[in-house]
């Protein structure tokens, strides 16, 4: 079975699994050390090491980026410029109140199927997909009640683990393993965790929150729990199986690509108002400006505080982050 | 008698402006001596040699009285559409109702270089949590709080999509700031899948009939909006008419390029070229007047060019640019060098060309907006950039980096690559901020290095 390869949020994987394929989340192990040769000044270490990771990974072959943030879509090409492997690029929309948002991003998962079909998947009947989203939608719920129990990392992996290796079914061996051999979540001051997506290395942030006194009880980074496709809802309706990506993806997931971007805040108030954290850990990575820009708005309405910690390649992350974390928890002592 | 094609300081245009006085000089009603606008706050223009022409002192003047001339619409009771990132598209359906006039915020960026800082918007936008890792058309969020530079306009419209981060968190900023803005969608432009109808774009590149068909549903809200905004109904012949103007102007354009830069002499500066170039996207808040303006400089161009005479030896170095310039000292830096611009890209190719004009005209925009080089892959911007550079003669390129933008963090890598590659000619990538003062003897190196390297190959 062809393993496919994706890094941002609104590609759906069930989609890929619906077509027969291997849907895999790539998390980059790094941003890298900041020596790599090419270009980096001005790039996104992030958006450089998902792109670069998914042209030279063999157990990878093929890769869906999408038009998210100009990073991505840029980086993708420059590391896909001399290679073979197919990449395809999915445009998710930006401006998602403009007429046709939608049905674009309907017709860009319609042509992704179609592409999928070129490298060996089979097109899926309604009834296939709506059971791959039907279980995906049921593991997510599973590891949302179970992952307020467990350590953020360990929630965090078993989130990754779901995306790169698929539900297997209702009640998966993965989460059994999660639930029988977690340790308790350690008690704390409540923290949300806001921002761009974590590496594997990165994890030593969420390790920092709870060695400071903390507890992350929301992870919505770009590719964290919290932030996952909405559940499927009743599919009693004649939508089609596409129609309800729209709806749990594109309409759902809170991020400030889109244009006006206020469900971000509206979903975050909510959320605040719902798991009473007492801070925010904003992360970003450097030179990405959508989350850049939106430090001083949320500094501006966040009814907490808000810390602002942004990640580069070579940093010494833990001495770094656990500096911010500090200081994030001072605030709140 | 006329002096001789130069390029003169602020101080020698004083003198020159007062010769063409007593000799009768007609102009416009911005018209005026250039110094004037030194007096305003424009700072940089001490720092700058300009064309001696008349034709260029218009150009000039015409392009430091926008300001002027929205405020006046503003007063006239004009209605003021603010049009953000499209760069040459959506203005022309605003100046296919009368009374309206449309205008880029963006063009903001250039007033940190003019006024060298001292209009402290730059350090409003830092105040607003965009700081200098941004590009620096953030200048232009302090220019929407100031209202100094421009009126608040009656409609705020901004492509989004395939555009560069930065302008979009800018845009977004702005918005959640209290300036509402209607977000229209530009889809990156993509090859045809197997199967999919294909359309043909100004400049070449073939597009999917769907792509086509989104742009097009884009345009028909935003003529919508227009409309509403104005208080009329934006029919097919105003925009008909409305494009065979553009089409006017991108014509002239089209025919001082291929007359200034083919020349053996370069007969007029980069740096007027650029601000000429500029007019095609947003005609400085007056079409018709941008038309007199491109045909007085291209009517002393062919007089330049007919005479064999131009403001550079015939010997420099003959360069493609890549990207425009955040100060416009850095043109001025090249020829200082023993360069000259024999092409350009400065990131809207898309407003030079010809507007389609036998399809209906929403569409005709939306394959205009399409064939945008920069909602493109770099690879097809490089390709067009060596087909052209071809063309040209040129011998080098420098590829100009805009400081922060998210864009040219890897463009310029795949540029100079299909430069190299495909031409064998020698690439400098450079950044230039807004005031290039405190790197200039870097920058002054390495275009030197770039023309030498020119003349070596010459003699090889």
């Amino acid at each position: 079975m062809k393993t496919v390869a994706y890094s941002c949020p609104f590609v759906p994987p069930e989609w890929i699994a619906a077509h027969g394929l291997r849907p895999r989340l790539l998390v980059p192990a790094s941003l890298g050390t900041g020596a790599e040769s090419g270009p980096t000044a001005g790039l996104c270490a992030f958006a450089r090491a998902a792109a670069q990771a998914a042209v030279e990974d063999g157990a990878i072959d093929a890769y869906v980026a999408t038009s998210l943030c100009d990073q991505r879509r840029r980086a993708t090409e420059l590391a896909a410029r001399h290679s073979k492997k197919p990449v395809f690029m999915l445009h998710v929309p930006a401006a998602c109140r403009a007429p046709g948002a939608e049905a674009m991003y309907i017709a860009e998962l319609q042509r992704l199927g179609r592409f999928l079909v070129r490298l060996g998947g089979k097109e899926p009947s309604r009834d296939e997909l709506i059971l791959a989203m039907r279980r995906y939608s049921v593991a997510r719920a599973s590891l949302a009640a179970t992952s307020a129990t467990i350590p953020a990392r360990q929630a965090a992996e078993a989130y990754w683990n779901l995306c790169e290796n698929g539900p297997a079914g209702d009640a998966p061996p993965w989460l059994w393993a999660v639930q029988r051999e977690g340790k308790p979540k350690p008690p704390g001051v409540p923290i949300l965790l806001l921002g761009g997506p974590l590496t594997r290395e990165g994890l030593v942030v969420l390790d920092c929150i709870e060695q400071a006194g903390g507890c992350v009880v929301v992870n919505a980074t770009e590719n964290g729990p919290a932030t996952a496709a909405a559940p499927l809802p009743p599919v009693h309706t004649k939508a089609s199986g596409a129609q309800f990506l729209m709806r749990t993806y594109y309409r759902h997931i809170p991020h400030p690509f889109s244009r006006p971007n206020d469900w971000l805040y509206e979903w975050l108030a909510a959320t605040l108002t719902k798991c009473h954290a007492r801070g925010i850990l904003f992360i970003r990575h450097v030179w990405c400006d959508l989350w850049h820009a939106e430090l001083a708005r949320l500094k501006a309405c966040s009814p907490v505080p808000v810390v602002d910690l942004d990640l580069a390649a070579g940093d010494d992350t833990a001495a770094r982050v656990g500096g911010r974390v500090q200081a994030l928890m001072e605030m709140l002592a | 008698m006329s002096p001789a094609p130069a390029q003169i300081t602020l101080g020698q245009w004083d003198e020159r402006y007062a010769a063409l006085r007593a000799e009768g000089l007609r102009e416009p009603s911005y018209g005026g001596p250039l110094s004037r606008h030194l007096a305003d706050g424009d700072r940089r223009l001490s720092c700058l040699r300009f064309d001696n022409s008349p034709a260029a002192l218009r150009l000039w003047n015409f392009l430091l009285s926008e300001e002027d001339r929205l405020f006046a619409a503003r007063r006239e009771g004009k209605t003021i559409i603010g049009t953000m990132k499209d760069l040459g598209t959506v203005p022309i359906m605003a100046y296919a109702l009368e009374d309206t006039v449309a205008f880029y915020p963006d063009g903001a960026w250039w007033q940190p270089c003019v006024m060298e800082l001292s209009d402290g918007l730059l350090a409003r936008a830092d105040a607003m949590g965009i700081d200098e890792s941004f590009c620096p058309v953030r200048a232009m969020l302090g220019a929407f709080e100031t209202g100094e530079h421009f009126p608040a306009p009656d409609l705020l419209t901004c492509s989004v999509g395939a555009t560069c981060d930065d302008f979009s968190a800018i845009a977004q900023r702005l918005s959640a700031t209290g300036f509402p803005i209607l977000w229209w969608e530009i889809p990156p432009r993509r090859p045809c899948d197997p199967g999919e109808a294909a359309i043909r774009l100004p400049g070449g590149r073939r597009v999917s009939r769907s792509q086509v068909a989104f742009v097009t549903g884009q345009m028909q809200h935003l003529a919508w909006a227009i409309g509403q905004t104005c208080g009329k109904r934006l029919r097919r012949r105003h925009l008909a008419q409305s494009i065979h103007q553009a089409n006017r102007v991108r014509g002239l354009l089209g025919e001082l390029r291929e007359e200034a830069y083919r020349a053996a002499a370069a007969p007029l500066g980069a740096m007027e070229m650029l601000v000429a170039e500029m007019l095609a996207i947003h005609y400085c808040s007056d079409r018709d007047e941008t038309v007199a303006v491109l045909e007085d400089l291209l009517a002393e161009v062919r007089r330049r060019v007919a005479a064999g005479t131009g403001v550079l030896e015939a010997a420099a170095a003959r360069v493609y640019w890549v990207n425009p310039v955040a100060d416009l000292r850095a043109m001025n830096l090249l020829e200082e060098c023993g360069g000259r611009v024999c092409g350009t890209d400065y990131m809207f190719g898309h407003a030079l060309a010809r507007i389609p004009t036998n399809v209906p005209p929403l569409e005709a925009l939306a394959r205009m907006a399409l064939a945008d080089p920069m909602v493109g892959p770099a690879g097809q911007r490089a390709e067009d950039i060596c087909a052209d550079m071809a063309a040209a003669g040129a011998e080098a390129a420098v590829i100009s980096r805009i400081p922060g933008a998210s864009h040219c963090a890897t463009e310029g890598a795949v540029i100079a690559e299909e430069i190299r590659g495909r031409l064998a000619l020698p690439v400098v990538e450079i950044e230039v901020p807004p005031v290039i003062d405190a790197v200039m003897a870097s920058l002054k190196t390495r275009l030197s290095a770039l023309v030498e390297r020119v003349k070596e190959r010459r003699e090889r």
